[in-house]
């Protein structure tokens, strides 16, 4: 081995290994299977290496891994760009960097990188358990600088932890106070995530089937924070998101040329204000929303919404969104009127004949058995709306979240055949039957319910609570919005998801997912606790940006300016940094008493209460002696007592032969010789 | 003088050195004695801080600009750290060898604490050469052994030493110049040559000078330890009369004198240099010798004092004791 010139010292090297290891494990949940395999390969290999059974690969196998690594993750996720594929690419340079750390330099290097993988893991995980790991992780990351900086005779594995974990919890502080300080500044430029495999969500087509894999899974999809205003019911929550104005016989999907064309529509939107005075106005609520990445351009709220924020505009079909897709974490505030109906739409009618639109072939069944209904009925959308209703939830229609497949004509199979589904279904099926007989109607994709906090400020929604509706427009009083489901299934309204429970596939993906812990009140209230903090986390930490700076600051400064934080920078962290370096710096040398001596001075005090006083220069032995004549009942304790004084002190055993205190071993023997000294003068009765 | 910037500025620096921190024979280091400054190691460091915080910026990731706060942190911490590491230390002269010109000398440096604390890898650095990773933790004192280069004659006085260490996470680096005064007498180089037999060139004034070599026997003295077994009288040994060693010197006076003008050479250098040669190879003979150079006189002896005090008297020929020998 030329290269070990400098070889990296044995303590250091496990703390690397250790945290190389721990740093690539929250990643392995988004790596394919085969990257667990090529990154334990590379760590056993380093292994090998360490206990010298083989040797490191030479150069050309090397080059071999690099290229052959890259074009692995090339042909697997179709680019080495993006985030998945950066990180997969980091992945593997890392642990293929293990292959090649031979000197310091390539220890340092490690380091480097692991920072870099700790900190690409917080593009896809924020909790605060994996927040928590990830520090740990950095102490680890800590402890191998240490190891490279310590000389070879003090370098205890123990040791070396623990002074890594020094270090950082003095760190912290500092840490802190630069956290809520320093100020965010806007991005430099625009750096888009492109979470093409984003796992749940409100995509922008929605075929059949998409909203029960989503009811599998018990992420979190947003938090929102009441702030003034009633707490809506859980049957009155419909988040809306998407509209889905397009259907090609099979599926539903967004008008993507709809955010293109966006304008500003308010002016013909007479918002209620506080002059109007109405019920409206008195019902409002104001609540911020703290949104997880959906990867899709629109944000949920309750309609009909005034969404406060510079990046989110309104579209025709009154969806909120943004130019950019939504890849981190988002928060925004807005103001919701639910009694509020808006048929005052100058430009609507577009949005209407675009809603009337279906594929021109297709499910000619169900098309002409609306018709024949709807003539039935005189042509009174109200009249045939209720109609669809009632047949619904009179005819042998069931609600499942593991549906008979459909095929083809799929609106026809569903409504004559198979007659089982779920919101998606029923939802897809209404707004088909609506536009059959020309009345305009949309498919809305969104969350339906979510959990209240027990403190009644905060309603968490998950990705179960995903849910389908639809809205028609009808003369006179605009768009108004139809939930099927209801029909069909009252309680997964009424008692929201958990009206779902007893369905097998519920919730199947997340077997320890909170929700099914609700029958068990002592974890139904550990998980309340949790979910608070969590919640308290995702608000001011995850979710702690120039705006929550600001309204965080203003508190205490009142304006916040930049000159005021200047100061409070200076001041506090300066203040944190005078505080440790008087701790760590100024440290008085302590002249602490040796523990052998403070035994040997009790055991002294013991005998002068009985009338022995050690004369000032007495040696041990002497004064041991005066006493055992006197006192010949506890001679023998009295002398064995001084002998381990004496030999613990000055390194002398009866024999005469030496211990060093200094070395590992005979301090242990030093600290047997403490309890054996101090148990005999326990047991000394004077 | 003809200075360049570089040359001066080193001037400057040493002469500021000399004012801040005195030469000792024993120093502690405190905050005016330490210099402390990121490694190169320290900059990549923070140049990664810098570009999470780039990247929490643009992501907007509260979590990432944490990390980066969190590096900052640990990285102030740290200079606390290494030099809380090398405050306190006391850095104690040693013991130190003579040497001859381009050999090599010895210097004990002493490291030592106060109290409890501790000093972990501590690395000197002096003339290029390095300790190594020294601990001053569980004993009280550490001892470190230095070879030096010794050049030239003279009374060698090493540059200050340089004390440093990267300890605890190599991020920052905090070392002291530290002068502990401590020097070498290095003799001159041993050069063989002739010595020449000048009856004008003598010391005493108006003697006469008896010719020398070994043929000329003059008495026999008991033997003395340290006697060369050369000039034993083995024949006296062997009738039984005891170990006698034979002397062979002039009748005027029992000793040699090493003169300077006994020795002819190029330059003073040379001279020295043959001076020491017959000093070494006298002492070696066992044989009786007096040394006489300009400004000394050294009365005849035998033995390795008597060497050891002739090869200082060669080493500092020409040469203020109390200025420095090596130009720093």
């Amino acid at each position: 081995m030329s290269h070990a010139i400098y070889p990296i010292p044995r303590n250091s090297l496990i703390w690397l290994l250790v945290s190389v290891s721990l740093a690539l494990l929250p990643h392995f949940t988004r790596l394919p299977e085969w990257m667990w395999g090529v990154a334990l390969a590379a760590l056993l290999w380093r292994i090998q290496v360490f206990r010298e059974r083989w040797r490191f690969p030479n150069k050309w196998l090397r080059v071999a891994f690099v290229f052959g690594g890259a074009a692995a993750i090339f042909y697997f996720y179709g680019t080495l760009l993006g985030p998945e594929a950066g990180v997969a690419l980091l992945t593997l340079a890392y642990t293929f960097k293990l292959l090649e750390m031979y000197r310091e330099r390539d220890a340092y290097l490690i380091v480097i990188l692991s920072y870099f993988v700790i900190a690409t893991n917080y593009l896809f995980e924020r909790g605060l358990f994996s927040t928590l790991y990830s520090l740990f992780v950095a102490v680890v990351i800590t402890a191998s600088l240490v190891g490279l900086n310590q000389s070879r005779f003090n370098s205890d594995f123990k040791k070396t932890f623990v002074l890594a974990g020094r270090m950082m919890l003095h760190s912290v502080p500092l840490m802190l106070v630069l956290f809520v300080l320093v100020p965010r500044i806007s991005p430099l430029w625009s750096m888009n995530l492109d979470n093409n495999k984003a796992k749940t969500g409100i995509s922008d087509r929605m075929t059949p089937g998409d909203i029960s894999e989503l009811s599998k899974s018990s992420e979190l999809a947003f938090r929102a924070e009441i702030l003034s205003g009633p707490v809506p019911k859980e049957q009155d929550m419909y988040w809306r998101g998407a509209v889905f104005s397009i259907f090609d016989g099979r599926t539903w999907s967004v008008d993507r040329e709809l955010f293109a064309a966006k304008r500003d529509i308010w002016h013909g939107i007479q918002l209620p204000n506080e002059k109007s005075s109405d019920e409206t106005f008195e019902s409002r609520i104001h609540y911020k929303v703290f949104l997880e990445p959906t990867n899709q351009e629109w944000v949920f709220a309750l309609p009909f919404a005034e969404v406060r924020h510079r990046d989110l505009s309104m579209s025709f079909n009154l969806t909120w969104s943004r130019e950019e897709r939504i890849t981190n974490s988002l928060s925004y505030e807005a103001i919701s009127y639910p009694d509020y109906s808006n048929q005052v739409n100058q430009v609507d009618f577009i949005e209407r004949e675009l809603n009337k639109q279906l594929p021109s072939s297709g499910d000619i069944r169900s098309r002409a058995w609306a018709i024949k209904q709807y003539r039935r009925l005189e042509e009174d959308p109200e009249k045939f709306i209720e109609f669809l209703f009632r047949h619904f939830n009179q005819e042998p229609f069931s609600y499942t979240l593991r549906p008979t497949p459909l095929q083809i004509n799929t609106i026809d199979q569903f409504m004559f055949t198979t007659r089982n589904g779920f919101c998606t279904h029923y939802a897809g099926a209404f707004v088909f039957l609506l536009r059959s007989v020309g009345i305009p109607a949309r498919m809305i994709g969104g969350y339906q319910g979510g959990d209240i906090s027990d403190s009644g400020n905060y309603i968490t929604v998950r990705q179960y609570s995903a849910h389908a509706w639809a809205e028609a427009w009808l003369p006179g009083k605009g768009w108004t919005r139809f939930d099927p489901t209801m029909a069909v299934a009252p309680e997964r309204i009424f008692d929201g998801a958990e009206g779902l429970i007893n369905d097998a596939n519920f919730l199947a993906d997340s077997p320890l997912s909170p929700y099914r812990m609700r029958n068990w009140p002592i974890l139904a209230s550990l998980r309340n606790s949790l979910e608070h903090l969590d919640y308290l986390w995702t608000k001011w930490v995850v979710g702690y940006n120039s705006s929550t700076q600001y309204e965080f600051l203003g508190r205490f400064m009142g304006r916040v300016t930049p000159e005021k934080i200047a100061y409070a920078l200076a001041l506090i962290g300066g203040g944190c940094v005078l505080i440790f370096a008087f701790l760590l710096i100024w440290e008085r040398p302590r002249n602490k008493p040796d523990p052998m001596d403070r035994l040997y001075l009790k055991f002294c005090e013991r005998l002068a209460r009985k009338g022995f006083k050690r004369e000032p220069k007495e040696a041990p032995f002497d004064f041991a002696k005066r006493v055992s004549e006197q006192l010949p009942q506890i001679a023998n304790k009295v002398n064995r007592i001084t002998a381990l004084y004496v030999k613990s002190k000055y390194g002398v055993t009866a024999s005469g032969t030496e211990i060093n205190r200094n070395q590992g071993p005979n301090r242990d023997r030093l600290g047997s010789l403490y309890y054996e000294l101090k148990q005999e003068i326990r047991s000394l009765k004077v | 003088m003809n200075l360049s910037p570089a040359k001066f500025a080193r001037k400057r620096w040493l002469k500021w050195l000399d004012r801040r921190i005195k030469p000792s024979r024993e120093i502690r280091l405190d905050q005016s004695k330490i210099f402390i400054f990121p490694s190169r190691y320290g900059f990549f460091y923070l140049l990664t801080a810098l570009m999470l915080f780039i990247g929490g910026i643009n992501y907007e990731n509260s979590l990432i600009l944490n990390l980066c706060f969190l590096l900052v942190s640990l990285f102030i911490i740290s200079i606390l750290h290494t030099f809380r590491n090398l405050s306190g230390l006391v850095i104690k002269a040693g013991n130190s060898e003579d040497s001859f010109a381009g050999g090599q000398s010895l210097f004990d440096v002493i490291l030592k604490r106060e109290g409890e604390k501790a000093h972990q890898a501590l690395n000197i650095i002096w003339h290029d050469n390095e300790s190594g990773a020294k601990d001053v933790s569980d004993q009280f004192e550490t001892k470190t052994r230095l070879i030096l280069d010794t050049p030239t004659r003279g009374l060698f006085k090493p540059n200050r030493l340089k004390i440093q260490s990267t300890f605890p996470l190599g991020l920052i680096r905090a070392w002291s110049w530290v002068d502990i005064d401590m020097n070498s007498v290095v003799y001159p180089k041993p050069l063989q040559g002739e010595l020449m037999q000048d009856d004008e060139a003598d010391h005493g004034d108006g003697q006469r000078k008896v010719s020398r070599g070994q043929d000329d026997f003059d008495q026999l003295r008991r033997y003395q330890v340290g006697d060369s077994l050369k000039n034993i009288a083995w024949k006296h040994y062997a009738r039984g009369q005891g170990l006698h060693t034979k002397v062979f010197t002039g009748y005027q006076s029992e000793s040699e004198w090493l003169s300077w003008d006994s020795v002819s050479a190029r330059n003073i250098e040379d001279k020295l240099s043959i001076l020491c040669y017959w000093v070494l190879k006298f002492t070696e003979d066992n044989k009786l010798f007096g040394l006489s150079i300009p400004g000394t006189t050294i009365e005849p002896a035998v033995g390795k004092a008597h060497e050891k005090k002739c090869l200082k008297a060669l080493a500092l020929y020409g040469i203020d004791s109390s200025a420095s020998g090596v130009k720093a």
